[in-house]
């Protein structure tokens, strides 16, 4: 019985922890159209940033998002303005931005490397006080409950940005319908380059936390944060933000329920909800439309 | 697309003709692109000319990047190491030629990337002539020069790849020179085990989907099961993640072990002691391999406290041998090398350098760069010569690896800090174990400077409490957190 | 039907466009190992120029992006080496049926063609990651090898094996030739263009995909085969890996020029030898240079060098008379 709560109380913070990896990426995609497979560079890049500066100015991951976010935020500003515009005027940006990100991640990856080095590195738990958290009878990590509580802030952030601001009206203009959004004088360029800016921004604040509950942070990670990350937003529905959550939850839990039980299988069960997902609801638990005939 | 130009059908002989020769032109533009792209490689991959034997070549790939860049580092460092203290001396004699060559070392970076690696181990043996080819770190990465080797009878000296099905008598062109085959490094944890059997009675075993850790833990759980001790669990996992580690764990818990024993790579074990740290866990005895492989790694990444009182394989440089009739004994070395470097050296930094060492008594002792010869030349040392690593004892027809025993050791806190205390065998044993290990508060040394600590609190003990912890969580952060960067040693 | 038709609708202009795609392929095959005593090199060109082959007929032609494709390399990989080892299959049926299996798993994700762009491409990716779990768990270690690798060193002969390979290759890019001809290739091509009037027409755009997608499959499948056989020992991670056998493809079909005959080849062959260059002489870079590069190519030549390289042909002759 404990084992179940356990599975269930860790499930839990992982879905926390996934949506707010996996968030940005459908922000992207739902404004954009565009496939962000760079999206795990970013956590790689988040938890690079938060690392050093617990190093250098003993910043804990919190503190640090102070940093993070706005850094983050313009090196998508950055990124945004000389190719996702462009991008969106060639005959298939969807596919296009397939090829185009991944150069991205082989570029960040390669950057990483010439950066940071190839070692494992992480922050340690000892950042939060206290170190441990019981509850139910079963003891997690304080860092764990602080990266579910900072996603689930995040998350909550996003939302009012949503539905409670202009900027967020014109953003869910545009994710419902393009060209009406753009013939009813939608700035096309400034909702996307924010929403870019927020994708990457998310992507890295995920990574401030990932060493924790994840994995250590080498250069090589980000194509696990990616691959995870398009499960979770597939499952949930493409474009949808919010939906990301469902997938994440769903995700987690079916990972961390087959991790007790087949151990040996439970890394394929998220590809095979996955699949099965797409197959018999494309449009993703929460989504509209998607298959053609 | 295709030819999407094609002009309206022409029929006259005069048209055909014209199109004819055109498409000779293009045709001849495709042929100077494909020949000015050969000449351009060739010319880059040409081999120095080779009238009279200025060098041994050595050739062997490294991992820039990747899952394997961290481990393949070492070893290339360890042999760059040899390879530098071997050309201050003036290089090594080679009888036939009647005189003392230096070294070279050619390296390509596969980039953890077997196909990669594939072409650069070709293009050592085919291009760059090695003299010498040594394969990059471990059986991932050594497993696509096997082949290719062998085709062109060329021997393949491997450093740490070991695993026992590569190593067959159909293959002369292999041998394992500094790491013994992965099937018997449990022997003697094994037999440790056994003669533990009763305060130890229930054992745990997990280990990682992969072919090292695999031969490993069918080797401890045979060999278990033949002594009458019967793993409480015995499973296999492709898990790397923290969280995931810590499912695990729970189930693992459950099954109420005395000892649990993790198979894994550095990846695994830093995820495994981080979900022990997550679920404040506590077993009597922990045993991981890499603790032991790379100690600075683990020591750094992973919670504090995690590895006092695990246990885990003894190999140099915590087992010393100080017997050795080639090369420095293992301390001789570490200092050497701390000297140089600013910090002792790991198992694979050692691996790496005993790999030069056996290769440079080889040629020595083969008088020649022949490949059979050198092949030969590591059967006559087989069983007579002890180097830092210890004992080199091969299978003279496979090539495997059996010397170089991997013992047992617990690392135990003292006042200078963590210490490798070997356990067993008994003859090599520098202390006792602790068992069972007491319960460590894992963040003891951090609280030192800190504040008092606070008592882990029931969640359910708040009522908004969650709010209450984040504010206090975010507030009390603990200066003294470190995460030293391991930098290249 | 009429299948003469079908499959070629203008067969007297194929002959010179085949003499063009062959004889190039074949002064390569043939005197670059001359040149460059790396076989290594030119057999992996000639399994990626099949790859790039095969991924055009798939992504070129009608405009899908099955990201995952790499999955049925792999898996022909592995049809020929549990068949060689298992059952002492003769290389060259195992090659084939390994195939097979290719093109049978392929007709299992059918029903993933009805799925629009990017759900498309990242079911696909989903189905190569389930498809590598499958492969490398340790309880089908009996049969695939798991995680531990599959050995199959007794029939490892490298130089028949690149033969073979080179030849196919120039087959692969016939097959490519023969379907940009026929009415097929001109149905494939209109699916690209619009989906919604080739279904209006009458035309079930999803029976042609499918067909496209068999093909593919199979042609990745017995590339697989190929390059397992050349290796004659592999971990699952040597032959599933979705950036050497999915990624770097699309890169090499998207630089020659996707949907085009010549564009593939000319791309894989420019490229790959780039690629092997930069990996062996400043590898610290590649991932840096290629990155770069990669977003360029979709930015600033999202055709490809295929136009670029039949505009060159042009200026230097230029079309007059009757051409």
């Amino acid at each position: 019985m404990s084992l179940f709560i356990d599975a269930f109380i860790t499930s839990t913070l992982l879905a926390a922890f996934f949506s707010i990896a996996a968030l940005g990426l459908n922000v992207v995609f739902g404004v954009m159209r565009i496939v962000n497979l760079a999206h795990g560079e970013f956590i790689v890049m988040g938890s690079y940033l938060a690392i050093a500066l617990a190093l250098h100015y003993n910043f804990n991951p919190v503190l640090s998002l102070a940093v993070i976010v706005p850094f983050f935020f313009v090196v998508g500003l950055l990124l945004y303005f000389p190719i996702v515009p462009r991008l969106q005027k060639s005959d298939d940006p969807e596919m296009g931005s397939f090829i185009l990100f991944f150069g991205v991640s082989f570029a960040l990856e390669g950057i990483a490397v010439q950066m940071f080095g190839v070692n494992y590195q992480s922050l340690s738990y000892s950042v939060f006080r206290p170190l441990h958290v019981s509850t139910l009878g079963t003891t997690i990590p304080t860092a764990w409950v602080v990266t579910a509580l900072v996603s689930v802030a995040a998350i909550v952030l996003v939302y009012l940005y949503m539905y409670r601001t202009g900027l967020g009206l014109q953003t869910r203009a545009l994710m419902i319908n393009r060209e009406e959004a753009m013939a009813n004088g939608v700035s096309v360029n400034r909702v996307s380059a924010i929403a870019f800016g927020i994708s990457i921004a998310l992507a890295a604040s995920a990574g401030a936390f990932s060493s924790f509950i994840s994995y250590p942070t080498t250069p090589s990670i980000g194509d696990t944060f990616t691959l995870i990350s398009f499960a979770i937003i597939i499952i949930g529905a493409l474009g949808n933000p919010f939906a990301t959550v469902v997938g994440a939850i769903v995700f987690a839990f079916a990972y961390g329920y087959t991790d007790i039980y087949e151990p040996n299988w439970s890394a394929l069960v998220p590809f095979v909800i996955l699949i099965a997902v797409v197959l018999a609801r494309p449009q993703g638990l929460l989504g509209r439309k998607a298959r053609e005939f | 697309m295709g030819t999407g130009s094609s002009p309206p059908a022409s029929s006259g002989s005069a048209g055909r003709g014209k199109s004819s020769s055109r498409n000779a032109v293009i045709a001849v533009i495709i042929a100077i692109i494909v020949v000015a792209a050969g000449v351009t490689a060739y010319v880059l991959t040409r081999p120095p000319s080779t009238s009279s034997k200025q060098s041994i070549t050595i050739g062997t790939l490294y991992a820039s990047s990747g899952s394997f860049a961290l481990s393949s580092g070492f070893q290339l460092s360890g042999l760059k190491y040899w390879i530098n203290q071997t050309n201050a001396n003036g290089g090594i004699y080679v009888s036939s030629l009647g005189k003392k060559l230096p070294l070279t070392l050619i390296t390509y970076d596969d980039q953890s990337s077997t196909t990669t690696a594939l072409t650069e181990y070709t293009n050592l043996i085919t291009q760059n002539h090695v003299d010498i080819l040594v394969a990059d770190f471990g059986s991932v990465l050594t497993d696509p020069a096997i082949a290719v080797a062998k085709e062109h009878h060329v021997l393949l000296f491997d450093p740490t790849a070991s695993t026992p099905g590569y190593f067959n008598a159909s293959n002369p062109y292999l041998v394992d020179l500094s790491i013994r085959v992965s099937s018997q490094w449990p022997l003697v944890l094994a037999d440790y085990l056994v003669s533990q059997k009763v305060n130890i009675p229930n054992v745990a075993i997990v280990y990682s989907d992969n072919a090292f850790t695999q031969a490993q833990a069918q080797t401890l759980d045979s060999t278990l099961v033949a002594a009458g001790i019967t793993p409480v669990y015995y499973q296999s996992t492709a898990d790397t993640s923290t969280a995931q580690y810590a499912t695990l764990l729970d189930s693992i818990n459950a099954t109420h072990p005395d000892a649990v024993l993790n198979f894994g790579y550095d990846t695994n074990d830093i995820a495994f002691y981080s979900a022990l740290a997550a679920d404040n866990m506590h077993f009597n005895f922990v045993f991981t391999i890499y603790s032991g492989l790379e100690y600075a790694v683990l020591k750094a990444q992973t919670p504090a406290g995690s590895l006092n009182y695990t246990y885990t394989y003894a190999s140099p440089p915590d087992v010393q041998y100080s017997n050795v009739n080639l090369g420095p004994t293992t301390s001789a070395f570490v200092s050497d090398w701390t000297g140089v470097f600013g910090s002792a050296p790991n198992f694979n930094n050692i691996a790496g350098y005993n790999a030069g060492l056996l290769i440079g008594k080889m040629i020595t002792t083969a008088g020649s760069l022949n490949q059979t010869s050198l092949r030969q030349a590591a059967n006559t040392l087989s069983g007579n010569t002890t180097t830092l690593e210890g004992p080199f004892l091969i299978n003279t027809t496979t090539g495997a690896q059996h010397g170089m025993p991997m013992d047992l050791l617990q690392y135990q806190p003292t006042s200078s800090g963590l210490t490798p205390v070997i356990i067993y065998p008994t003859s090599l044993a520098t202390g006792t174990a602790i068992y069972p290990s007491p319960s460590v508060v894992t963040q003891s040394n951090v609280l030192v400077y800190s504040q008092p600590a606070v008592p882990s609190l029931p969640l359910s003990a708040y009522s908004s409490a969650t709010t209450a912890l984040f504010f206090q969580s975010v507030l009390l952060y603990d200066p003294g957190m470190s995460t030293p960067a391991i930098r290249e040693m | 039907m009429n299948f003469r038709r079908f499959f070629l609708s203008n067969p007297k202009k194929i002959s010179t466009d085949a003499a063009l795609l062959i004889v190039p392929l074949a002064a390569l095959f043939i005197l670059g190992p001359m040149v460059i005593t790396n076989q290594a090199i030119f057999m992996e060109l000639a399994v990626y120029i099949m790859l790039a082959d095969a991924l055009n007929i798939v992504y070129g032609f009608t405009g899908y992006l099955p990201f995952g494709f790499g999955v049925f390399f792999a898996v022909g990989a592995y049809g020929t080496a549990i068949l060689i080892t298992h059952d002492a299959w003769p290389v060259g049926a195992s090659i084939i049926a390994g195939a097979c299996f290719a093109a049978l798993l392929s007709l299992l994700f059918t029903p993933m063609l009805r799925l629009s762009g990017a759900y498309f491409a990242i079911s696909s990716m989903a189905a190569f990651e389930a498809v590598y779990l499958i492969f490398s768990n340790t309880q089908l270690t009996f049969l695939t090898g798991g995680p531990y690798g599959i050995t199959f060193t007794q029939v490892y002969n490298p130089n028949l094996d690149y033969m073979i390979a080179a030849i196919l290759a120039a087959v692969s890019a016939l097959v490519v030739l023969l379907i940009s001809k026929s009415t097929f290739g001109i149905a494939l091509r209109a699916i690209r263009e619009d989906r919604f009037a080739v279904e209006l027409s009458g035309v079930s755009s999803l029976r042609y995909r499918t067909y496209a997608w068999l093909i593919s499959s199979f042609v990745s499948g017995i590339a697989g085969g190929l390059y397992g056989w050349y290796l004659g020992f592999f971990y699952p991670e040597a032959v599933f890996s979705l950036t050497d056998f999915s990624v770097l493809v699309i890169i090499f079909v998207l630089f020659g020029g996707r949907g085009t005959v010549y564009g593939p080849v000319i791309g894989t062959v420019i490229l790959f030898l780039a690629y092997q260059l930069l990996s062996l002489y400043s590898a610290n870079l590649l991932l840096i240079i290629f990155g770069v590069l990669l977003v360029l190519l979709v930015l600033f030549i999202p055709n490809g060098i295929e136009p670029l390289f039949r505009k060159i042909v042009k200026t230097i002759f230029p079309p007059g008379g009757s051409d």
